[in-house]
């Protein structure tokens, strides 16, 4: 099923409040409450120095080749009780955009992000934020699009003292995608939260790798990948935590769930620690394979045929998402991309 | 009214013959217990019922209403009205309860005809209060992390909404204390109806003070051995199932060795101690 037309997408757009709207480059909606307004907006590239450049190919290719540009600095010792909507379009033109975010001391920000590509377009997006001392950032993401749309997006942070990240991802692309989230805490007790929610289909193959590395003692890193994958797509989920030496006392846990419906789809989950300290609590799980048994037998045995059965199955491994989004258009929106999902 | 007919059912699990000719019908309006120790095939009678995969009939015949159900998917039977309270209940993590019961729910009407969500929630709300759970239950995930005695409830909640003609509750009574096992028997006793016909499926007379029934089975090697009414629930309640074996010459009464359902021991047990204190 093709999904939602870009009027369709607006339309919904209209409903939110707080909202940035980026479309092929350009800011074509704006719209920001009073208290959003103490945000500094540009869209002129700055001299931002990118997070991961060494390590992210795509990261350098965003350096090298970009063409579209938003900043957001968020003041300090403020709490936002609401989040900011951001969404990225790609119609006409392959959009190779950066979004740099500063979030000052002792500020508590949400930030919702969406990111779609039509047509034939390709996408490289990359945000970079910086999160100062005691900032906390709630940092929630959607990415979707057509089939023909291949899409590379990185989501690096580095974070200062006490600073808490907590990064849900909701991947529902129907292209190629390559998807990168690395968290730096540099500041001790910083505190790293990436969980991925990814669901494929057709014949599309999807990479999602979460790095969060601890260069800071008492630093905590969460990991979390949830994976669905149909007909004979490939999802791959790669989750490194890496604790340097002298970081005490920090924390690395990661765990995988996933399951494969298609008869020809594969899921691979590839948990890493790598620990250079002794001193720190570590772990991780996976739980990857068909739908169990006595899960369906049980949801049958009340009436659901097999595929509703099923779909309720896969909805609750969208749970964490849907469960953080605070905007009933989302909600439905998260839906309408879950349903074109699984049919 | 229902009526559900079984007929000399044979079964088998992974090639061994668990029931070896099992007859019974059961009519709207009654209650039949089937009690007989471990291992006699019991609750494999409740599953083959149901439909359960695992299970494969090589003989005989089940009837609803004179329908095939061995002819039927799982689902199917549900939404021709049969019900099973399970002893283990599966866990399902992401899935609201109140998202599920909702589905099943509509699940059995047609497309014109689904559920208003106000009605839906009230009517959830109030069955919670009577089966005096917690109020967050329709928001926590499908028996993830649930107590014993939870999942037991939750299965009674569900029955309650979903209204079957044929309900079997599968060791409704294991892992409940005598508080919960109250809360459980006054519920199942307020749905009794001439439209529902039951199914009790237990260790202990015990439960049969909390749910009346008129007809109780004895199961041993995989068959019904011995029927009767209340006489014989007494006699089993004093006696314990000896002097049925002595009676009918049975000298071993199981057909699943003891080892395969040592869990399903331990928390008969736990029963057992929570009903003498």
């Amino acid at each position: 099923m093709p999904i939602e037309p870009t009027h369709a997408l607006k339309k919904r757009i209209k409903t939110l409040e707080n909202v940035i709207v980026v479309e092929d480059g350009e800011i074509i909606e704006q719209r920001l409450d009073e208290t959003m307004q103490l945000i500094n907006i540009t869209t002129k590239p700055s001299n931002h120095v990118a997070l991961c450049k060494e390590t992210s190919k795509m990261v350098q290719l965003n350096e090298s080749t970009r063409n579209s540009f938003l900043s957001l600095d968020i003041p300090s010792n403020k709490t936002f009780k609401k989040p900011l909507h951001l969404f990225f379009i790609a119609n006409k033109k392959a959009v190779v955009h950066k979004t740099a975010i500063h979030v000052a001391e002792n500020t508590q920000f949400k930030l919702f992000e969406s990111v779609t590509g039509y047509g034939d377009q390709t996408i490289n997006y990359v945000s970079d934020t910086h999160l100062e001392a005691d900032a906390q950032l709630t940092y929630t993401t959607l990415s979707s699009g057509d089939k023909s749309v291949a899409s590379a997006i990185v989501r690096n942070a580095a974070l200062k003292a006490r600073a808490v990240i907590t990064y849900t991802n909701g991947v529902f692309t129907n292209g190629t995608t390559n998807q990168e989230n690395h968290v730096l805490l540099n500041g001790a007790a910083a505190e790293g939260i990436a969980k991925t929610i990814a669901l494929t289909s057709d014949t599309q193959e999807t990479l999602i790798k979460t790095t969060v590395e601890h260069l800071a003692p008492k630093s905590k890193g969460l990991i979390e990948h949830y994976g669905v994958a149909n007909d004979a797509s490939t999802l791959i989920f790669e989750g490194v935590g890496k604790i340097h030496k002298n970081m005490r006392q920090s924390e690395a846990r990661q765990s995988n769930k996933g399951v494969v419906i298609g008869a020809q789809a594969r899921l691979d989950a590839n948990p890493l620690l790598l620990i250079d300290e002794h001193d720190v609590e570590a772990g991780h799980g996976a739980a990857i394979g068909r739908i169990d048994e006595d899960q369906l037998y049980y949801l049958m045995s009340r009436g659901l045929n097999l595929r509703e059965a099923e779909k309720l199955i896969i909805n609750g491994y969208v749970a964490p998402l849907q469960k953080i989004i605070e905007s009933e258009t989302i909600k439905e929106h998260v839906n309408t991309l879950l349903s074109q999902k699984i049919q | 009214m229902a009526i559900l007919k079984i007929e000399n059912l044979h079964a088998k699990v992974e090639g061994k013959e668990i029931l070896k000719g099992v007859s019974l019908t059961i009519k709207g309006g009654e209650t039949h217990a089937i009690m007989g120790p471990n291992g006699t095939g019991k609750s494999t009678l409740a599953s083959v019922i149901m439909g359960h995969p695992r299970y494969e009939v090589t003989e005989g015949s089940i009837t609803l209403d004179g329908e095939d159900v061995l002819e039927m998917d799982v689902d199917e039977r549900a939404r021709a009205g049969l019900f099973l309270a399970m002893q283990a209940p599966a866990e399902v993590p992401g899935v609201t309860n109140s998202d599920f019961i909702k589905t099943a729910m509509n699940a059995r009407l047609d497309d014109e005809n689904k559920l208003s969500l106000f009605k839906f929630i009230r009517s959830y709300d109030k069955a919670v209060q009577e089966l005096k759970m917690s109020e967050d239950l329709p928001h926590r995930y499908l028996n993830e992390g649930f107590s014993g005695g939870e999942k037991k409830r939750n299965e009674i909640l569900q029955m309650k909404m979903l209204k079957p003609s044929i309900a079997i509750l599968d060791e409704i009574d294991s892992g409940l204390d005598v508080d919960a096992l109250k809360v459980v028997g006054d519920n199942v006793t307020e749905m009794k109806n001439d439209n529902l016909g039951l199914l009790l499926i237990t260790h202990y007379q015990r439960l049969l003070d909390y749910i009346s029934a008129d007809t109780v089975h004895v199961m041993m090697q995989g068959r019904i051995v011995k029927s009767g009414g209340i006489d014989l629930m007494k006699k089993i309640d004093t006696q314990g199932y000896e002097w049925i074996k002595e009676e009918l010459g049975i000298e071993d009464e199981r057909v699943i060795p003891e080892d395969d359902d040592e869990r399903i021991m331990l928390g008969t047990c736990a029963t057992k101690e929570a009903l003498e204190e």
